[in-house]
């Protein structure tokens, strides 16, 4: 049965271990979103500020919506230069849209939406496509964004490293429809109907490729879960 | 069957990119002239009432139907009204902010591209009569699918000039749905302007150009429309 995933899955997630795994890593809370559910009133007011044409307005943006737009870039196409470079052109692209942002709409799907024309149109081009065919993706096997969580040690922190590393070339190996739709969801903080709404696509479809790459990760994970009298 | 999916397990998965704070990266973007809301809104109602002068210089300059004059305006009435009908629903498709701003959803979307073309064809066999000249059928229909091609082409012009680089989502819908309007509203010019009165003939003759005006406004969404 569905659940209001707003409620259950972008919000801090409660510190419960793995199911499927006995790695210990704790599922973290997306921290960023913590701080972005205080600032989304003020980053929805310095778009609209914006896009009404004052033209200081953009500052505020920027600082507030930049951390967001670039990790979702960075979630999207594991590489943090790619990151950076999309989110330049993300900006650009919500400067010269910024009229058509309605007065009282939410700033940060929006963003997001214009974030993901500027990504599929990066995978879209022959090059990247040709590289893409003989990296897979060019996401996997790539050097981690971000070591383990520091509050952890020891053991703990290495299994912990690999889990985020599996969850990493996993993400990286999904197809694109699935893996932004499992980003959104899951790390945006996003309710299926607003990811419905970013992606251009049904809630029906959004879910099915949410949880399809749900399904895989899980796989994935599992595999890597030490079985009984395994010498790991 | 996506109603039986359980999300719940997705908060297991650990982000491997979470950060405390990602801070922007680079120097704010240089900053080239984009029209603010005001100005957009501004450049709507100039296109809006550009293509309408388009369509009604049309009748009274270049061609009118030459019984106009002597119709019962109830039949003039219904031949405006079908395609305006279908027009106004299309564009409510491109026009809709939607609850954030991304525009209706999808689903509204396919729905409010396909109904228009759908209740112009059926309104208009219900209501029209049969076609009289079936010898020159294709001549004549062939003919007016040129008119309309030009009476569809010209404000889809001018919208896909308007609306450019503002959809931020289901670009591809929502300029279709445009394509879509503009061709019911060419549909709706050439009830004033062709002379034949026959069911088949409007729906092949001014209708098709609701298709062809969809195809071509989804081909232009990812190009010209898309943010």
């Amino acid at each position: 049965m569905w659940v209001g995933v707003r409620e259950s899955v972008g919000r801090p997630a409660p510190a419960s271990p793995m199911a499927t795994s006995t790695l210990k890593a704790k599922p973290r809370p997306a921290a960023h979103t913590l701080a972005s559910v205080e600032g989304t009133e003020q980053l929805d007011a310095a778009m609209d500020r914006y896009a009404r044409g004052e033209d200081a307005a953009f500052q505020e943006l920027y600082r507030r919506g930049a951390p967001r737009l670039r990790g979702f870039l960075l979630r999207l196409s594991g590489d943090a230069a790619l990151a950076d470079d999309l989110a330049q052109e993300a900006f650009l692209r919500v400067h010269r849209a910024r009229g058509s942002f309605e007065a009282g709409a939410a700033a940060l799907p929006w963003i997001f939406a214009i974030a993901r024309n500027v990504f599929l149109d990066h995978a879209r081009h022959p090059h990247v496509r040709r590289a893409a065919g003989d990296a897979h993706a060019g996401l996997a096997g790539a050097p981690p964004e971000r070591e383990a969580p520091r509050d952890t040690q020891g053991d703990e922190a290495l299994m912990g490293s690999e889990m985020l590393a599996i969850v990493r070339d996993t993400l990286a190996r999904l197809p694109v429809l699935q893996r932004e739709a499992f980003i959104l969801v899951r790390f945006e903080g996003l309710s299926v109907h607003e990811a419905a709404e970013v992606l251009g696509a049904s809630e029906g479809a959004v879910k099915i490729r949410a949880f399809r790459a749900y399904e895989a990760l899980r796989a994935a994970l599992g595999q890597a879960d030490p079985k009984p009298g395994d010498p790991r | 069957m996506s109603d039986d999916l359980d999300l719940q397990g997705l908060r297991q998965i650990p982000d491997p990119f979470a950060p405390s704070a990602l801070p922007p990266s680079r120097e704010l973007p240089p900053r080239a002239p984009s029209p603010t809301r005001a100005e957009r809104t501004r450049r709507r109602v100039l296109a809006a009432i550009a293509a309408v002068s388009f369509e009604v210089g049309w009748v009274v300059l270049v061609e009118r139907r030459r019984d106009l004059g002597s119709l019962p305006a109830w039949s003039v009435a219904l031949g405006l009204l079908i395609p305006l009908a279908a027009a106004a629903l299309a564009f409510r498709a491109v026009s809709s902010k939607g609850r954030r701003g991304l525009g209706v959803p999808t689903s509204w979307l396919a729905a409010l591209c396909t109904f228009p073309p759908a209740l112009f064809v059926v309104a208009t066999l219900a209501t029209r009569p049969p076609d009289a000249d079936a010898g020159h059928f294709w001549d004549l229909a062939v003919r007016c699918m040129g008119v309309t091609s030009v009476l569809t082409a010209v404000p889809l012009a001018l919208g896909a000039g308007v609306f450019r680089h503002a959809f931020v989502a289901a670009s591809t819908w929502r300029t279709a749905a445009l394509g879509v309007a503009c061709g019911a509203l060419a549909a709706a010019t050439m009830s004033l302007a062709c002379w034949h009165d026959g069911a088949l003939h409007i729906v092949v003759g001014h209708g098709t150009m609701m298709m062809v005006g969809g195809a071509a406004g989804a081909l232009l969404g990812r190009r010209i429309t898309r943010a």
